[in-house]
């Protein structure tokens, strides 16, 4: 390689994460040049870069004849250009090099959905014949753009952390243990922890850090977006520019809706910051299995790299196994009758009550009108109240839910611990008239601030 | 071939991307800049004055590929042809540019929250300007339908 004597590849490295598109020219046999531009180019080793190939382009084909081309990269901390002049070597279907472009070609596919029609169909790998720094009309900024968390991970502070962890003594503290320590002695300051649902298909949040709603219960399908990725995926993905990734993906499943390929798309809300530039989310795994998924995400473009996504998979592996533990802990049968009695009450006690309305078709729960809840934990704060209003209950056991048939819970894996600190959290979060309060292990009391009115709307 | 619609579009500020070719087939890519429609099929482009590889490769009426991309929306259009005239900026050119990198920079601001203090640094040290024949237009915004001529000019 020749060019800028002290230039390498690695010195480039912020170039290769898709923050800014590069540029690409190449040229037909005939000699009449094509510009286009490319979401991303990969470091492939310390000679050669990887270019993504979704679609059959003018790019592809030109290189078919003429194995050159020409590409600019932007450094995004500091608006340094460069151009390389690349050879064209192979093409790879598989391997590692593939996989890796395929993800990025997957999260696009995942922001928009269209998993079903978006891509990776080749890698292109080529070999860098030269670098050269561009010239600029403006002198190097005094500061370049911040860009991470930037003071590197040791493991002391991961063992700090996972002793943090290691004297939580119930699975709510741990989760509020994790998303605080990544924080205090990581510099993540937002964070979501997000738990897989009963069915397996859904991602739900559980813990946050950070935001100004906690977002407790905010959902998202496993494959949909960054965090749905990285848990469908089982493997951590990190973008670099969440909003040029969305951008990209946007205008490209409009062409695919203009073609007539895919229908009109719906947008996948995705938990957390708005604005967010960067976001790296790894799975959480316990003995093979996906749990959930960590995320981290900040307004810093370029902001996340393999150490991010080293810590964040040791402390998400932490969590799932913890929660693993917990839930093994505590699935011991015990016969015990149904939490809900017999007779129901649809009303409550005294006229002017909080009225909370649960509807049987899926368990939505709305506190004076309010959305609350859903789903299991919306049929837990049901069976609670049904019994607290039949005979003034507020004592009550996990072990007693767990073998309620009114929650529906699956006999495998029914994440009714998750599922109790999520309700626990929602009813803080909203300040509702109802909280849970943990009284010991595997224990908790339903405490009741005034008279509530529970009305069960049959909807089915 | 450039309707009121492209000349809008290509005057209002889009990222500009060139690609020129080498007598032996070399591609090579440069930014472009201040792009005006100045008749039915010419456009005058600025690019980078001390990119000497680019300066010799369109010397000679060499061919030239530019494409314009909406920072907000990622649109692109492509046109082809070659550079009838290589010359010095004009003070009109160079008061066109300013306002095109004006609004260029500040939709990469609000789209992608890049200060401009940084994005001035793709501009070049100095202009020169092309004149540039179109004889092909392409929809170029990413899809499966990227690449496809929007209007070929007649032999």
């Amino acid at each position: 390689m020749t060019g800028a004597a002290h230039l390498t590849l690695a010195d480039l490295a912020p170039c290769f994460e898709g923050a800014i598109p590069a540029v690409i020219a190449t040229a037909s046999a005939d000699g009449t040049p094509n510009v286009t531009y490319l979401s991303k180019v990969r470091i492939v080793d310390g000679e050669r870069v990887a270019l993504s190939n979704q679609f059959f382009s003018k790019t592809a084909k030109n290189l078919v004849d003429n194995p050159r081309a020409s590409i600019l990269l932007i450094d995004p901390r500091t608006y340094d250009q460069y151009r390389l002049t690349l050879q064209y070597e192979r093409t790879d279907r598989r391997g590692p090099v593939f996989e890796r472009l395929r993800i990025d070609v997957d999260v696009a596919a995942a922001l928009e959905g269209m998993q079903d029609v978006y891509r990776l169909r080749a890698a292109d790998i080529y070999r860098v014949l030269d670098i050269e720094p561009l010239p600029s009309a403006k002198p190097a900024p005094a500061r370049p753009l911040p860009s991470g968390v930037g003071d590197g991970m040791d493991a002391g502070r991961i063992a700090q952390l996972s002793t943090r962890l290691g004297r939580c003594p119930d699975l709510d503290t741990l989760v509020a243990a994790a998303v605080d320590g990544l924080a205090d002695l990581f510099g993540y300051e937002h964070s979501l922890l997000l738990l897989l649902d009963e069915a397996g298909t859904r991602l739900f949040t559980i813990a946050s850090h950070g935001y100004e709603a906690e977002g407790v219960g905010s959902e998202v399908e496993l494959g949909d977006g960054i965090i749905g990725l990285a848990g469908a995926r089982c493997a951590p993905v990190t973008v670099g520019n969440v909003a040029q990734a969305t951008k990209y993906s946007r205008t490209v499943r409009r062409a695919y809706e203009d073609s007539g390929e895919i229908g009109p798309g719906r947008e996948v809300p995705v938990p957390g910051l708005p604005d967010a530039a960067s976001r790296c989310a790894v799975p959480a795994m316990a003995m093979g299995q996906l749990v959930g998924v960590l995320t981290v995400e900040t307004r810093l473009p370029v902001a996340y790299g393999p150490a991010d996504e080293a810590v964040l998979t040791v402390v998400a592996s932490i969590l799932a196994n913890a929660i693993e533990s917990e839930r093994a802990r505590v699935r011991e049968a015990v016969p015990a009758g149904p939490l809900v009695p017999e007779e129901q009450p649809v009303a409550g006690r005294s006229a002017g009550a909080v009225t909370v309305r649960w509807f049987d078709a899926d368990g939505s729960t709305f506190v004076d009108g309010e959305y609350l809840i859903k789903g299991v934990a919306g049929r837990i704060l049901r069976a609670l109240l049904a019994q607290h209003l039949a005979d003034g209950r507020t004592e009550f056991t996990n072990r007693e839910l767990r073998l309620d048939p009114s929650l529906e819970l699956p006999s495998f894996k029914d994440n009714l611990e998750s599922r109790l600190i999520l309700l626990k959290r929602r009813l803080d979060e909203r300040a509702a008239p109802v909280r849970i309060e943990k009284t010991g292990r595997g224990r908790f009391r339903l405490v009741v601030a005034g008279d509530i009115r529970l009305e069960v709307v049959d909807d089915g | 071939m450039i309707d009121e619609a492209l000349q809008a579009f290509l005057e209002r500020g889009c990222a500009i991307i060139v690609g020129t070719v080498a007598p032996d087939g070399a591609p090579h890519a440069q930014r472009g800049w201040g792009c005006s429609v100045v008749g039915p099929d010419t456009v005058r482009v600025l690019l980078d004055a001390t990119d000497d590889v680019l300066r010799a490769h369109l010397a000679d009426g060499g061919a030239i590929a530019i494409t314009g991309a909406d920072v907000r929306t990622l649109e692109s259009v492509q046109l082809k042809g070659h550079v009838r005239i290589l010359e010095g900026p004009t003070a009109d050119d160079l008061e066109r540019c300013r306002l095109h990198n004006d609004e260029l920079f500040e939709d990469i601001f609000v789209t992608d929250h890049y200060p401009r203090e940084y994005t001035e640094r793709m501009e070049p040290p100095a202009y020169v300007v092309a004149v540039i024949d179109v004889e092909e237009v392409y929809d170029q915004t990413p899809g499966p339908g990227a690449g496809a001529p929007v209007r070929r000019s007649a032999p």
